[in-house]
Formats: C-alpha cells, sequence, structure tokens
C-alpha cells in the first residue's frame, strides 16, 4: 500500500496495543501514562461506559423471555451458549455471534468470546488471586513443560502495583500456597460459610476457607473516586456493565486513566491480521489490519507492540505474521500454538443445612467463599496425579429456583418464603501443559474478512481426570464434616474453554529453542512486540489468572519504556 | 406492565382479563402461539398453581402471555409439542376423574386433581424410560416451572409476592428473620 509521507506519519504512534480486554487496558493505561502516543485497537464495536450498557438497570420483567435465550439466539450463538449462562438476554449481547465469528474443533473447545471495547473484562468473574511461588516453581521441580522464566518475587510487585489500581476485596490470610495482596474490605461470610469454615479448619489439618478475592471496590481510593468509580452496591448484576464502576472493567479503570492522559487513541472495528516485520531491522514496524466494516487494509506503525488480543487470538495473529525470518510466523521454537490450558471444573458438591432457620443475608453478593488448594501441598493427593484445586462456594438461603413439590396455595406459600440454606461448592482444578495440546490454522477454510480460521485441537488428559476423583470426594466430605444434610456430589465431563481461563499457545521461556516470549513478555527475535494476554502463561495454576495477566502487562510496558529510552527497542 | 384493576375473587378469571391487559410491554402480535380455547385453559392452570392469596396470584402477573411468548419463541419443538398434547390431556384427564374442567373446581380440587395427574404421568414416563431410556419432562414438570419462572420475574410476583430490590446498596451477611418477611425477589 501506498501513503504519502503525511499519511504515514497519521499512522504513527509511540506505541500499538492489539486488544482492549483485561491486559490491552493495562497496556493501554501504563504506556500512556509513561507518556507514550498509543493506539488501541479493537476488533469490535466501541462499547462505552454505562451508557451502553443496555440492560444494567432492567428489572427481570424488562428482559427479553425473562431472561431466557431464544431459540433464534441458540442458534446464532450455538458455541457460546455451552456455558450454560452466556447467551441469555441480560448479557447475551456481550458474547459473539458464532455464525459470524467461526473456528474449528478437531475436539471440542467452548471458546467464549466477546469482540467489543473492553472484551471479557466486562463480563468475567473477577475472581483475583495471586499464582504462589509454588506454582511458579511446579513445572520445573516436576519436570513438566518448561519452567517459568520468572520467580513470583520478580512479579509480587507487579500485582501489588495493580491490586492498588484496580481494587481487590479479600483478606489477608497469611497462606503459603494462596500470597497476600494489597486488599479493601473483604465481603463477609454467612452463618452457613462460618459453620463449614469451622468444620475444615476443625477437622482437615491444613484446609481453610476465606472469603472470595474478588475485583470490587468495598472501600475505594481517591484515585478509584478521581476515575470516577464507586463502591460496589451488591446488585450482582455485574455481568450486564456496571454503572458505578465498581468492579474492574477496562471501561471503569484502564481505559478511563488511559483517557485521562490525552495520549491515547482508541480505534474499533479494527482486525489486526499481523504484526509487520522488518527483516533488515530485526525488529516490528507496525501491525496491519483489516476494518471489520470497510473490510479494507490498513497499516499502523509504532515502536513498541503489545499484543493483548487474548489467548489463542495473539497466537493466531503470531502464526499469521510472515517474513523472510519467520516463514511460519513468529516463533522459532515450534511451542507456538501448544501448550493451550484451562482450569476444569464441573466438579464438585451441595448440600443443605437444617440450623439456622432464624437467619437470613441481604444483598446479592457478587462473590461467595474459596478453599485454596489443598492436595499435593498440606495433604497428598489420594490419586495419581500432580498439582491441585481449590474450590469457589457460596451458603445462602435458596431462592424461588429451588424444587418445590406441590401445586395452589400451599405452594405459593412456600415458594415466596425462604428456602433452606444450601451450601455449594465447586472445584477449579489445574491443567498441566501438554505439547499436543495445540491450536493452529486452518489452511482450507477463512472468515468473512478472509482471515484464516482457528483450529483446536486439545483436551484435558489423565492428570485432571484423575484429580476429579478428589475433587468431587473432598467436597462431599467436607460438607458431611458440617453435618450438610442431601449431600450430592457431581462430576461432568470437562472440556476445554468451559472455564473461559484460555492460556498458553505462546509461552514465555528461557530460550528461544523452547518458548516464544522470554522473560519480559517479549517475542524472541522481535524484542519490540510483546505479548502479556494469557497465551504467554507456562502454567495454569488452579486459580483465576487475570490478575496475572494484569501484573505482567504492567511488569513488561515498564520494562518496554525502560528499554525504549536506553535506545534498546 | 400496565395494571388494569381486574377481580379475581374466589374462581378463576376468565381470560378475558388476560386480554385487556395486552399491548403494553408485549406485542399482541407475538400472542398467535395458542388457540383461544387453549389460551383460557393455559390462565386457569397458571392461577390453579400460582392462585391469587393475599397476593395476587398468575393471572394478574401475566403469567400467561408470558408462557405464551417463551413456549413460542424458546422452547424446543419437541417441548413445545408437549405443551399442546399436554393442555388436552389435561382436560380429558380432569374430565375422567371430575366431570368439569378445571376451573370449575374449587381451589383444593384443583391441588388435588394437579397431585393426582402429576404422580400418573411421573409414573407413566418412569415406564417408558425403562423401555426407551431419557424421556423428556412431562406436561405438568414444564408447565409448573415456567408459570413459577414467570410469576416470580414478573413486576407483580417479585414486588407484591417477594421484596424486590433492584439496588440492595448493601451486603450483610446474616440478619434475623422477622415473621411475615417475604423472601428476596433476586
Amino acid at each position: 500500500m501506498n501513503l504519502s509521507i503525511k499519511g504515514k506519519a497519521e499512522h504513527t504512534y509511540d506505541a500499538i496495543v492489539v486488544g482492549s480486554g483485561i491486559s490491552g487496558g493495562w497496556a493501554a493505561k501504563e504506556l500512556t501514562e509513561k507518556g507514550l502516543k498509543t493506539l488501541v485497537l479493537e476488533r469490535g464495536h466501541d462499547i462505552k461506559h454505562i451508557v451502553d450498557y443496555k440492560t444494567s438497570n432492567s428489572a427481570p420483567w424488562q428482559l427479553n423471555h425473562l431472561n431466557k435465550p431464544s431459540r433464534e439466539t441458540l442458534k446464532q450463538q450455538h458455541k457460546q451458549a455451552r456455558t450454560g449462562y452466556t447467551v441469555r438476554p441480560d448479557a447475551g449481547y456481550l458474547f459473539v455471534d458464532d455464525e459470524d465469528h467461526p473456528y474449528e474443533e478437531k475436539k471440542r473447545f467452548d471458546w467464549m468470546r466477546g469482540y467489543h471495547t473492553g472484551g471479557r473484562s466486562l463480563m468475567w468473574g473477577k475472581q483475583s488471586y495471586r499464582l504462589s511461588p509454588m506454582d511458579m516453581e511446579a513445572n520445573a521441580k516436576e519436570g513438566i513443560a518448561i519452567p517459568w522464566p520468572i520467580k513470583y518475587e520478580e512479579l509480587a510487585p507487579w500485582y501489588s502495583h495493580v491490586e492498588k489500581f484496580a481494587g481487590i476485596s479479600g483478606s489477608k490470610e497469611g497462606l503459603t500456597q494462596l500470597p497476600d495482596g494489597e486488599f479493601q474490605p473483604p465481603m463477609g461470610l454467612t452463618p452457613a460459610e462460618l459453620d463449614l469454615k469451622a468444620a475444615i479448619e476443625g477437622k482437615f489439618k491444613g484446609r481453610t476457607l476465606i472469603p472470595g478475592r474478588v475485583a470490587h471496590l468495598t472501600a475505594p481510593t481517591k484515585e478509584q473516586t478521581a476515575l470516577g468509580r464507586g463502591t460496589c452496591l451488591y446488585r450482582n448484576m455485574c455481568r450486564r456493565g456496571c454503572p458505578f464502576g465498581a468492579y474492574f472493567s477496562s471501561q471503569a479503570a484502564t481505559l478511563k486513566a488511559a483517557e485521562m492522559t490525552g495520549k491515547m487513541t482508541l480505534r474499533p472495528h479494527s482486525i489486526v491480521s499481523s504484526v509487520i516485520y522488518d527483516d533488515k531491522a530485526g525488529k516490528a514496524i507496525g501491525v496491519r489490519l483489516i476494518d471489520e466494516i470497510t473490510m479494507e487494509t490498513v497499516e499502523y506503525y509504532a515502536k513498541i507492540i503489545f499484543l493483548n488480543a487474548s489467548t489463542v487470538a495473539s497466537t493466531a495473529i503470531l502464526m499469521n505474521s510472515t517474513s523472510k525470518r519467520y516463514p511460519d510466523g513468529m516463533d522459532e521454537s515450534g511451542s507456538l500454538g501448544g501448550y493451550l490450558m484451562d482450569h476444569h471444573l464441573g466438579v464438585g458438591a451441595s448440600g443443605t443445612l437444617d440450623t439456622h432457620e432464624d437467619k437470613i443475608h441481604f444483598g446479592r453478593r457478587p462473590n461467595g467463599f474459596y478453599i485454596p488448594r489443598f492436595r499435593n501441598f498440606s495433604e497428598k493427593a489420594k490419586g495419581d496425579y500432580l498439582r491441585g484445586f481449590g474450590y469457589q462456594g457460596r451458603g445462602q438461603r435458596q431462592g424461588w429456583s429451588r424444587y418445590i413439590g406441590g401445586f395452589g396455595a400451599d405452594f405459593k406459600k412456600e415458594l415466596t418464603s425462604f428456602g433452606p440454606w444450601r451450601v455449594g461448592m465447586g472445584g477449579f482444578g489445574e491443567c498441566l501443559p501438554y505439547d499436543n495440546n495445540r491450536i493452529t490454522l486452518s489452511k482450507e477454510k477463512t472468515d468473512k474478512w478472509g482471515l484464516p480460521l482457528v483450529v483446536a485441537d486439545a483436551e484435558f488428559q489423565q492428570n485432571e481426570l484423575n484429580m476429579r476423583k478428589d475433587m468431587k470426594n473432598d467436597a462431599e466430605e467436607m460438607l458431611e464434616a458440617m453435618g450438610a444434610k442431601n449431600v450430592r456430589g457431581y462430576n461432568n465431563t470437562p472440556s476445554i474453554g468451559l472455564g473461559i481461563h484460555e492460556m498458553g499457545t505462546a509461552r514465555m521461556g528461557s530460550s528461544p529453542k523452547e518458548s516464544v516470549l522470554n522473560k519480559y513478555n517479549q517475542v524472541w527475535g522481535a524484542k519490540n512486540v510483546f505479548c502479556t494476554d494469557g497465551s504467554a502463561m507456562v502454567s495454569a495454576a488452579c486459580t483465576n489468572p487475570s490478575l496475572t495477566y494484569m501484573a505482567m502487562t504492567a511488569r513488561a510496558v515498564d520494562h518496554a519504556v525502560s528499554e525504549m529510552k536506553k535506545g534498546n527497542l | 406492565m400496565k395494571m388494569i384493576a381486574t377481580t379475581v375473587g374466589g374462581s378463576i378469571a376468565l381470560p378475558e382479563a388476560v386480554y385487556a391487559r395486552l399491548g403494553e410491554d408485549l406485542n399482541q402480535g407475538d400472542l398467535n402461539f395458542f388457540r383461544p380455547a387453549q389460551r383460557a385453559q393455559v390462565a386457569m392452570i397458571a392461577e390453579a398453581i400460582i392462585p391469587e392469596t393475599d397476593t395476587p396470584g398468575a393471572i394478574e402477573a401475566g403469567v400467561p402471555e408470558w408462557i405464551e411468548v417463551i413456549v413460542k419463541d424458546c422452547f424446543e419443538e419437541a417441548d413445545q409439542d408437549i405443551i399442546i398434547d399436554g393442555l388436552a390431556d389435561l382436560a380429558r384427564r380432569c374430565q375422567k376423574a371430575h366431570g368439569k374442567s378445571i376451573d370449575q373446581l374449587s381451589g383444593e380440587e384443583q391441588v388435588f386433581f394437579l397431585n393426582k395427574m402429576n404422580n400418573e404421568t411421573q409414573t407413566e414416563k418412569k415406564k417408558r424410560a425403562k423401555k426407551e431410556g431419557w424421556q423428556r419432562r412431562t406436561f405438568l414438570e414444564q408447565f409448573k416451572d415456567l408459570t413459577k419462572l414467570c410469576y416470580c420475574s414478573s413486576e407483580v410476583g417479585a414486588t407484591q409476592a417477594f421484596e424486590y430490590h433492584l439496588v440492595p446498596g448493601k451486603w450483610v451477611p446474616s440478619m434475623p428473620l422477622k415473621p411475615g418477611q417475604k423472601a428476596w425477589a433476586m
């Protein structure tokens, strides 16, 4: 394409960020706050904070079909529907149309995507945990895949940095397997949860139960208030967008901060197809994108490029970025596309209590309790597996959706009364990084923008399946220990993607022979290209990963800007 | 939903009362799934499941309209058939057992009949499952759940039969349950 010098100057920034979700928002904030003129490219449409959250104040009766997905929706979003909750009328419009955004599945892959400003930071679960030293040392100790190129201690100050800004509600517990962070006050536990905590701590040495750590403001700082963010008002309608900016999203927090610097330009409808690599200079000079609406190819140029398109999507861009040096995409190790991970879930137990009938709770807490990992930590695994799992759960009074027998006035009376306390917990298990859990690009099929389709070929393997027996049994055992009645365990067949925690496929490492990225998330051989979303993960741990992407991103930006100032990029 | 005062009284209101409130939130053109006789039956069964007591019943809450829209737009064809066939089946069973239609029964008789039909259809389902394996949920299972969903999500149900807070403002993990306290709508 021919651009005049003026045209080229108009298309040139100090930095380009591809993606505006959890990690892209952080890259935008950190880069602009360090004074860099930054272009943020979002592949989908723009969603403005508050004004574009169409259902955020809707009452149940104001939602289409009383919030049941229609047959039409289930057809258009047949893959997004696989979670069972993502395509309901309240927030289904924030998930992609599968007809427009296809991918291939050699094995089932549940790829839940949100293509709009803010990405999945609008719909995320907000549970926010640090990886622990144990998590980051496990690969090296066990000889699994490759070691993390960084230690927990190198990431710890960056966790603090992002926690202070994002606002994480939680309690300091002094646990080795789940390091404390910079917390705002925790959300209190219910009587049922406190009973479970007492039973667990009394009967199982080394196990505990804590309030979930969640990216919600419970005591906003001045910095947060200045962005227009307020304290959580316990509506638990978060997935529709928060009109109070109480939970962390790109819109409410990072993009807002970036916008306030006056240094950010956001370009929606910008589907980045590849990084432009200059073989002579040995680095990237910009990115090529396809305008979602006009279908035109456009180029933008910058000294620093951050790929934050999300796990799999960033990898697809790297694979599609071919040059003389990288004829098959930006990788010389053979690891690009490999080691796809997710947390395996859909296993746990629940039961009811016949106590505390005289107590209720008020408000809708967007959170619950957390039981940190104990298997292969304080207690050995019962089965044959490495690593472990944590539980997320709740102990609350049952609402009207519970089963109630009968008909007529008696049925109605029970329906409109508080149900018994129910305690339920679901496991989140670590998935090992496997070479053969891969994504590739289709050689035959393309999407409507002419980009090759992603092909997924991955599944949970024996280690994960073995772990699930403990995940079910331990949950049942703990509920029985607290005296719960009608304890029922479950263990559904897990599939990759359903945790919506895709990780890996462009891992970090200490050598270009075995990894795509170095210890600062720079692409080996193209040091001005950084990838700091979930693609970079070397192992999965069993905790929710977004906080780690935030910390990695802030750390990488710090490195990028300091290297740029030294003239090294 | 716009409210029009209706006296439901002790018996089941006629479906005219249902039509009277159409047209505000719901597009009347959308209500073309049931035939008029079926629409009347839907209203009567819903009201028998959730009758007017000290709080409004299913009809006043607009449940029949919601049922029609949801069955039409959200149900799979096989489940739509179960609803349509179930309405006829219920009418037959009611005639056989009581020699009357369900709206002509007293409240107590309605509950007796619905429980009886539920037991019978559950037994029949179990028998079929033994031979054929997995079975779809019965008419009464589906219809009752739908009535419940529509009632509890409706403005009338949520705000009058339950206590409704769009913005609770705080989280209180434990407080005493006061006598007569209505459950939270959500």
